[in-house]
């Protein structure tokens, strides 16, 4: 059977904003034949180079490593790079921008806030003592490691803000990703940056404005696991609030 | 939040609506657990109200000890009951997003938390049936 008699039509629904018009957003149908292989990025794609060239949606690697290309399909967090369009046929298909982000054009969404909740958590490791590159690497063994291995997947991608419904009711919730990072950060061996995270953690916006939705770890493409990060560091949040932390690195126990 | 990263000037911010937990089957199962535990507020309530007619006399905790054997208040119970147990579940799925990073699987956590207190709810009821019989 040859590609060509494979070829099936879909339509796909897109939501259209344009910032030069004061026209709110308005859904536009698209009919996109595709193949059993063809993802909703390259739908979009295809839109694009052959319907309008209007549409603007944001992509790169087309392999789910660079979390450019998150959209809301039929409702649900996904990088459209991911997602195939046999799994929709013959049904319609939605796609919206994130969810909780502004728009700045059609699927582009503007990323600023999570930018500088990410900026806030101090992502970078923060040795106890700096030292030249001539002195070589900072070393750790594989079980130290495996500590936040997992939470270093994560590629920024949002989807786990666009999942998560306390973001959206509270916009000031330093949400998801960033929280999952500041662990990620807080769980290495060679970090010694809790003081410094700790105010973002601890505030009613940090950790505990979480509900334990976990929606985020559901939607993860890179299985971070958010939630698990965020609600484990309730407890470590608590001990702080109470002194056990200090006491527990005065005696060696923690960092 | 503010920051060293501007936002764009002009963008479109949808609202959230008042129905956002009706739009996906996981919130709804958010819900449905969060709104189990006003079932639970409820069986305390049945108990504050046991432990202070008890202060108040014996008569006060008579009553109260008739009201719980009337036909409304089993049946109050039971669904109070079932609102319990399902809020308890919820607890134990969630736990091992709040565990320490350890080599234990999640389904195990969880299975093994439901398992023990099945166990000591039975080993209660038995102990009291025997008490109190």
């Amino acid at each position: 059977m040859t590609a060509e008699t494979n070829t099936r039509t879909i339509e796909i629904d897109v939501l259209r904003y344009d910032p030069d018009t004061e026209a709110p957003p308005r859904y536009q149908t698209y009919k996109v034949p595709f193949q059993h292989d063809t993802s909703v990025l390259q739908g979009l794609q295809y839109i694009k180079d052959n319907l309008d060239g209007t549409l603007t949606f944001r992509w790169s690697c087309r392999m789910a490593i660079c979390g450019s290309c998150g959209t809301m399909i039929n409702g649900i967090p996904q990088l459209s790079c991911h997602t195939f369009l046999r799994d929709y046929w013959p049904k319609k298909l939605r796609i919206d921008p994130l969810e909780h982000f502004p728009i700045i054009k059609d699927l582009a969404i503007d990323q600023t806030d999570f930018l500088n909740k990410l900026d806030s958590v101090k992502p970078y490791l923060i040795p106890k003592q700096e030292k030249p590159i001539s002195e070589g690497a900072y070393l750790q063994t594989p079980k130290q490691m495996e500590q936040y291995y997992n939470y270093s997947q994560c590629i920024n991608c949002l989807l786990c803000y666009a999942a998560c419904p306390q973001y959206g009711l509270t916009p000031t919730f330093t949400g998801p990703a960033a929280l999952a990072l500041l662990h990620r950060y807080n769980a290495d061996s060679r970090d010694v940056g809790w003081s410094a995270r700790s105010d973002v953690l601890n505030s009613e916006d940090g950790v505990w404005r979480c509900t334990l939705v976990g929606y985020c770890s559901e939607v993860c493409p890179k299985n971070v696991d958010p939630a698990h990060a965020i609600n484990q560091n309730k407890v470590n949040s608590t001990l702080d609030y109470f002194g056990v932390l200090k006491l527990l690195s005065t005696v060696g126990l923690g960092k | 939040m503010s920051g060293r990263f501007k936002p764009a000037v002009k963008t479109y911010t949808r609202p959230v609506t008042g129905g956002w937990w009706k739009e996906n089957p996981f919130y709804i199962w958010y819900t449905l657990r969060e709104l189990t535990a006003v079932g639970v507020f409820l069986y305390g309530v049945v108990l504050v109200t046991g432990v202070v007619s008890l202060g108040i006399g014996e008569n006060a905790y008579n009553a109260w000890r008739a009201a719980l054997t009337t036909w409304t208040s089993l049946i109050f119970h039971l669904i109070l009951f079932a609102l319990l147990v399902y809020h308890s579940y919820t607890w134990f799925k969630v736990m091992p997003k709040t565990t320490p990073q350890i080599p234990i699987a999640p389904q195990t956590i969880v299975r093994t938390g439901v398992a023990v207190t099945t166990a000591l709810s039975l080993v209660i009821v038995a102990v009291l049936f025997g008490v109190t019989r």
